[in-house]
């Protein structure tokens, strides 16, 4: 009891000590002891803290980021889309003509031609022998064309013949497909002024394709008795089409 | 040794409900206090020294949080935890009524902490009654606990 009591009286004593002490050392005081009483656990508590957020932190970034790299994407897909309708602006300024853009749905497994389905037909004003063209130039005519879709018969097909003159000549001639990734541009006698780099345009003279689309680029040329064997590399890439723009009158 | 680990777990117990659950409860401008529930419990229900040990540690700790008012609450809480293991056996502690005792310790921490600190009187009855009513509320589970485990002892 008497023990019991003594250490009361100091504790109490301790603490009325504390009580009339100055404001300013009681908070001093205060503060130091607890700064160094509580320090481990503050630290600890604002260590855990500290990477909780940070590893919250890790994951809003990563998914900023990943939502960032699939916008970019979009962005540049978008510049791509700009760039290639500026030149069709520029192409339709040229000739005056309505273009019906098109999807390709499919592609026609039809022997070793390329032909595709478009996305457009009759309904939306596509129909038979209007020609096809791309950003960079010539693709086909239109096969047969149905109700709400249409049949491409793009160059690279073997019933497919075009009149075209070369650009910077002016010589005449027909294209023609023969399989693979090249056209042949026919019918030039030996004597012609083809050269490569030359650029080989519709001659307009077939009735169906207006002149001076762009096809292709002359790539190599065969000289033969009578005739020269020029060999075209289209502009547009026949195999990956995915949308095509119909000339309409 | 079972004890003293047995309540320095129920000491940091309380001492995070005190500071982290206290305010979840808190009615206006008054909150129950687990720190006294503690030192209320630990005085009446365990040896000698409890009571005067921990009732100085919970005061100090909460002085050392309110440095403004330093020394208040360590004479309370060590007078409350001495005078209440020091004079337990004239209390029966196993009837509710002893939940009063609770109560005069709680009125006279807050009467203590207007008296010597700035606090309004009218606190007394705005934060101190309140408070108080708080702890008992939060007591009385802990007390039947308590009770079922004596009963259980018993049998």
């Amino acid at each position: 009891m008497r023990r019991g009591f003594f250490v009361y009286l100091t504790l109490v004593l301790f603490g009325v000590f504390c009580m009339f002490l100055k404001e300013r050392i009681r908070v001093d005081f205060a503060r130091e002891l607890s700064s160094m009483l509580f320090y481990p656990f503050s630290r600890a508590y604002l260590e855990i803290k500290e990477r909780s957020e940070a590893k919250k932190k890790a994951e809003l970034l990563s998914q900023k980021c990943a939502y960032l790299s699939l916008k970019l994407q979009h962005m540049r897909e978008l510049a791509a889309e700009n760039e290639r309708l500026r030149k069709l602006l520029q192409f339709r300024h040229k000739y005056s003509f309505r273009l019906i853009p098109c999807e390709v749905v499919a592609s026609i497994p039809h022997g070793v031609n390329v032909n595709y389905i478009l996305s457009k037909g009759k309904k939306q004003g596509v129909d038979k022998e209007m020609v096809a063209i791309g950003y960079y130039g010539l693709i086909g005519k239109i096969r047969e064309a149905g109700t709400h879709t249409s049949i491409l018969q793009t160059l690279f097909d073997f019933n497919s013949s075009i009149g075209a003159i070369d650009q910077r000549s002016r010589v005449f001639g027909v294209l023609r497909w023969k399989g693979g990734d090249f056209l042949f541009f026919e019918g030039v006698p030996s004597e012609g002024d083809v050269l490569p780099g030359d650029t080989i345009i519709t001659s307009g003279m077939g009735m169906v394709y207006p002149k001076g689309i762009r096809i292709g680029e002359v790539v190599e040329i065969e000289r033969k008795d009578v005739e020269i064997r020029v060999k075209v590399k289209p502009f547009e890439n026949m195999r990956g089409l995915e949308e095509v723009f119909i000339l309409t009158p | 040794m079972r004890y003293v680990f047995l309540s320095l777990l129920f000491f940091i117990l309380s001492v995070v409900a005190d500071f982290l659950l206290s305010p979840v409860f808190r009615l206006g401008t008054s909150r129950p206090e687990f720190l006294l529930l503690f030192v209320y419990f630990i005085s009446l229900y365990r040896g000698r020294w409890y009571g005067l040990v921990y009732g100085f540690l919970s005061g100090f700790l909460l002085d050392l949080h309110n440095p403004e008012s330093l020394g208040i609450r360590i004479v309370v809480f060590t007078s409350i935890g001495y005078f209440l293991q020091e004079y337990r056996d004239r209390f029966y502690r196993y009837r509710p009524t002893s939940l009063l005792l609770l109560f005069g310790a709680s009125i006279f921490y807050h009467f203590f902490l207007v008296l010597f600190s700035p606090l309004p009187f009218s606190s007394l009855f705005t934060r101190g009654l309140p408070s108080s009513l708080l702890d008992l509320l939060f007591a009385y589970p802990v007390f039947l606990l308590i009770l079922l485990r004596k009963s259980r002892d018993e049998v």
